[in-house]
C-alpha cells in the first residue's frame, strides 16, 4: 500500500463509517461477554456461535424468497427478522446452558468453543437451509429504500451506536442492581453466595440466556454491516478479538469493553495502513500480529487489570452512588428511633 | 438424649456421614434451642464442620434427618436454606475479595433475579432499607471504619467480622459460625463473646463450633463435645469443663 493510499483510507468518509459500525457492533458483544464472564466468571469462549445462530436466523427468515435456492425463505420484514433472531439465539442459550453450565471454568471454556465449532459445521452441512459454504451474498438491511448507499451507511451507524448504548444502558443497571452484585458474589465465592440464598445455577443459566438474547439482537446489524453470511465469517477469530478486547479494556470494569474495542480494532487497523516499501510487504504482513500481541503486553505490563478495572468501577465509587439513599435511610432511621426511645437503641443489631 | 423436644429450632436425627470407609458423622441426634448459645467443640477430625456442612446443605447424609422449626430440611440445597433463615459462616473467611466491605454487605437481601433484581423499581427501595440496615450491623460490629475497604484487605480479625457482618444482612433465624475465633488476636477475644451475646440477644439463634475452649467454655450456655463422629458428651459448660470423658479426649488429641 502506497502512502497515497493509506491517506485517502484515512481521510475517506466510508473507511470511518465502516470502521466505527464494527466498533460499535464490538463494543456490544463485548460488553455482553462482560457481564457473562467479567461479573459472572463464566469463560465463555463460543460467544461467536450465539452471534452465529442470530445472524443465519436472521438472514434465512429476511431473505426474499426464490433469491437464494433454499427449502426456507419466508421473506419477512426486518423487525420481525431480529425478533427471530433474538427469539431463536435465546433458546439456543438456553439448551447449551443446561449442559455447558454444569462445569466451571476452563471446562465451561472448552464445551461453549466446542459448541460454536459445532454451530458452523451445521451452517456448512445444512445447505438446504444455510446454502451451505457458499452462503448468502446479500442481506436484507432496513431503510433500503429511502436512502443512498452511503447515507444508509451513516444511518446504519448511528443505529449500531444507538444499540451500542441500549446495551451499555442494560450493563450499566446491571452493575449497580442487586442482580449485578449476585453475580460477582457467585464469581468470588459460591459457598459464600448459597449461604446469602442465592440460586447460583439458575442465576447461571439466566445470565448465559439474557446474554444469548441480546447477542441475538446485535447480530443482524452485524448482518447490515457485512451484507453476506458464510460458515467462515464466524470462526472462533471473532470470539478472540472480544476476549482481547475485554482484558486490554479491563474486565469485569464497566465501560472497559468499549474502550478495549476501539483501541484494538484502531490500532489494528493503523497497523494495516502503515506504508511499508514493497519488499517488505510479506514482513509487515507477518508482523502485524506481533504489533497487536506487543500492545497486549505493554497495557498488561503497566495496567495488569486492563485499561480500566473492577475496582475503579465498583469500590468507593459504588459507595457514593448510593450516598443519597444512605442519608435518607440515617434520617428516616433517627426519626424511628426517636420516636422508639432509646432503650430500643441498646436492643437494635 | 431428646428429640423433636418442645420448643427446640433444629433438630437433627440419626445423621450419618461416611467418605469412603471414613465414618465423619455417626449417628449425630441434637436439639437446638433459640434462647441459648449452643456451642460444639471437639478435636479435629471429630465431624463438626461435616455436620455443619450437612445441616446447611452443602453435604447430604448418608442417613438421618434434620427439622426446621418444625418443618424438614433434609437434602435441601444450601441456598433454600438459607432463605429459610439458616445461614453459616465458613472457617477461612475468603469474603468476596473484589469487593468492599459496603459492596458485600449489600449482597444479602437484595434480589438477585435478573427480572426482579434488574428491571423494577423495587430495587431502589430495596437500596436504601439494605443501607440502613447494613450501617446500623456495621455500626454495632464496630466495622465503621472499613466500609470502603476492599475485603482481601482486611486483617484476619476485621474479616472474620466482616463475614459475620455479610451473613446478618441475610437477616438469619439461626447462625452456625464456624470457628468464629479462630485467627482473632487473643486480646480481641471477650470482644468477640461479647458481640456474638449481643447478636443472641437480638434474637438470633446462635451454634458456635470452636477450638478454643476458654472462649467457647465463656460464650456457651449448652455445649455439645463430637470425637470420631459421635456425640460424646453434652451440658453445661461447668458440667463439659467437669466431664472427664471431654478432659481426655481434649489433652489426649489437642493441647
Amino acid at each position: 500500500m502506497s502512502t497515497l493510499a493509506a491517506i485517502s483510507a484515512l481521510s475517506s468518509p466510508t473507511f470511518w463509517v465502516s470502521l466505527l459500525t464494527l466498533i460499535g457492533i464490538y463494543a456490544s458483544v463485548t460488553m455482553l461477554l462482560n457481564v457473562e464472564s467479567g461479573w459472572g466468571g463464566m469463560w465463555d469462549l463460543g460467544i461467536v456461535g450465539l452471534l452465529a445462530i442470530g445472524s443465519y436466523t436472521y438472514t434465512i427468515v429476511t431473505n426474499p424468497p426464490g433469491e437464494f435456492e433454499v427449502s426456507y425463505a419466508p421473506g419477512w420484514p426486518v423487525w420481525a427478522g431480529i425478533l427471530a433472531a433474538m427469539l431463536m439465539t435465546g433458546i439456543v442459550a438456553f439448551l447449551v446452558g443446561l449442559p455447558a453450565l454444569r462445569a466451571r471454568r476452563e471446562y465451561f471454556l472448552i464445551i461453549t468453543f466446542a459448541f460454536a465449532e459445532v454451530f458452523r459445521q451445521l451452517a456448512i452441512n445444512l445447505g438446504d437451509l444455510t446454502h451451505g459454504t457458499v452462503g448468502f451474498n446479500s442481506v436484507a438491511r432496513p431503510f433500503e429504500s429511502f436512502f443512498q448507499r452511503d447515507a444508509l451507511r451513516a444511518v446504519l451507524l448511528v443505529v449500531t451506536w444507538g444499540a451500542a448504548l441500549l446495551v451499555y444502558a442494560l450493563t450499566r443497571r446491571i452493575s449497580r442492581s442487586g442482580y449485578g452484585r449476585a453475580l460477582r458474589a457467585m464469581r468470588d465465592n459460591e459457598p459464600a453466595a448459597l449461604s446469602l440464598g442465592i440460586r447460583v445455577s439458575r442465576l447461571r443459566l439466566q445470565t448465559f440466556v439474557l446474554v444469548g438474547v441480546a447477542i441475538g439482537g446485535i447480530a443482524p446489524l452485524y448482518m447490515w454491516w457485512l451484507r453476506y453470511a458464510n460458515p467462515n465469517v464466524f470462526r472462533a477469530q471473532f470470539t478472540f478479538t472480544a476476549w482481547t478486547a475485554l482484558v486490554l479494556g479491563g474486565i469485569a470494569s464497566r465501560f472497559g469493553p468499549v474502550l478495549g474495542v476501539a483501541v484494538l480494532l484502531l490500532f489494528t487497523e493503523l497497523v494495516e495502513l502503515i506504508d511499508v516499501p514493497p519488499e517488505l510487504r510479506n514482513v509487515h504482513v507477518a508482523v502485524h500480529p506481533l504489533a497487536i500481541g506487543l500492545l497486549l503486553v505493554l497495557v498488561l505490563r503497566f495496567r495488569p487489570e486492563g485499561l480500566l478495572s473492577e475496582r475503579r468501577t465498583f469500590g468507593e465509587r459504588a459507595r457514593r452512588q448510593t450516598a443519597l439513599d444512605v442519608a435518607m435511610a440515617a434520617v428516616a432511621s433517627r426519626l424511628r428511633r426517636l420516636g422508639r426511645g432509646d432503650a430500643v437503641r441498646a436492643e437494635a443489631l | 438424649m431428646t428429640t423433636n423436644g418442645s420448643g427446640a429450632l433444629l433438630s437433627t436425627h440419626g445423621l450419618y456421614k461416611a467418605f469412603g470407609g471414613n465414618v465423619a458423622v455417626h449417628d449425630v441426634s441434637l436439639d437446638l434451642y433459640p434462647d441459648r448459645i449452643t456451642a460444639l467443640i471437639g478435636p479435629n477430625g471429630a465431624g463438626k464442620t461435616t455436620l455443619f456442612n450437612i445441616i446447611t446443605g452443602y453435604e447430604r447424609a448418608d442417613a438421618g434427618s434434620i427439622t426446621f422449626d418444625g418443618q424438614p430440611v433434609t437434602g435441601m440445597a444450601p441456598w433454600e436454606i438459607s432463605r429459610r433463615g439458616v445461614v453459616r459462616t465458613f472457617q477461612t473467611p475468603v469474603g468476596f475479595p473484589t469487593m468492599t466491605v459496603w459492596e458485600s454487605l449489600q449482597v444479602a437481601g437484595a434480589s438477585h433475579n435478573v427480572l426482579t433484581g434488574m428491571m423494577t423499581n423495587r430495587g431502589r427501595r430495596e437500596t436504601a432499607e439494605l443501607s440502613e440496615r447494613a450501617d446500623e450491623i456495621l455500626q454495632n460490629l464496630g466495622l465503621n471504619e472499613l466500609i470502603d475497604t476492599p475485603v482481601d484487605e482486611l486483617a484476619a480479625g476485621d474479616r472474620k467480622l466482616a463475614e459475620l457482618a455479610r451473613q446478618l444482612m441475610a437477616q438469619p433465624r439461626l447462625l452456625l459460625l464456624d470457628e468464629p475465633a479462630a485467627g482473632v488476636n487473643p486480646g480481641a477475644i471477650s470482644r468477640l463473646s461479647e458481640l456474638i451475646r449481643d447478636v443472641h440477644r437480638s434474637g438470633i439463634a446462635l451454634m458456635i463450633i470452636d477450638h478454643n475452649l476458654s472462649f467457647v467454655l465463656d460464650v456457651a450456655d449448652y455445649v455439645h463435645t463430637m470425637a470420631n463422629g459421635r456425640i460424646i458428651a453434652e451440658g453445661t459448660p461447668e458440667e463439659i469443663a467437669a466431664n472427664p470423658l471431654v478432659r481426655q479426649v481434649y489433652m489426649g488429641a489437642d493441647t
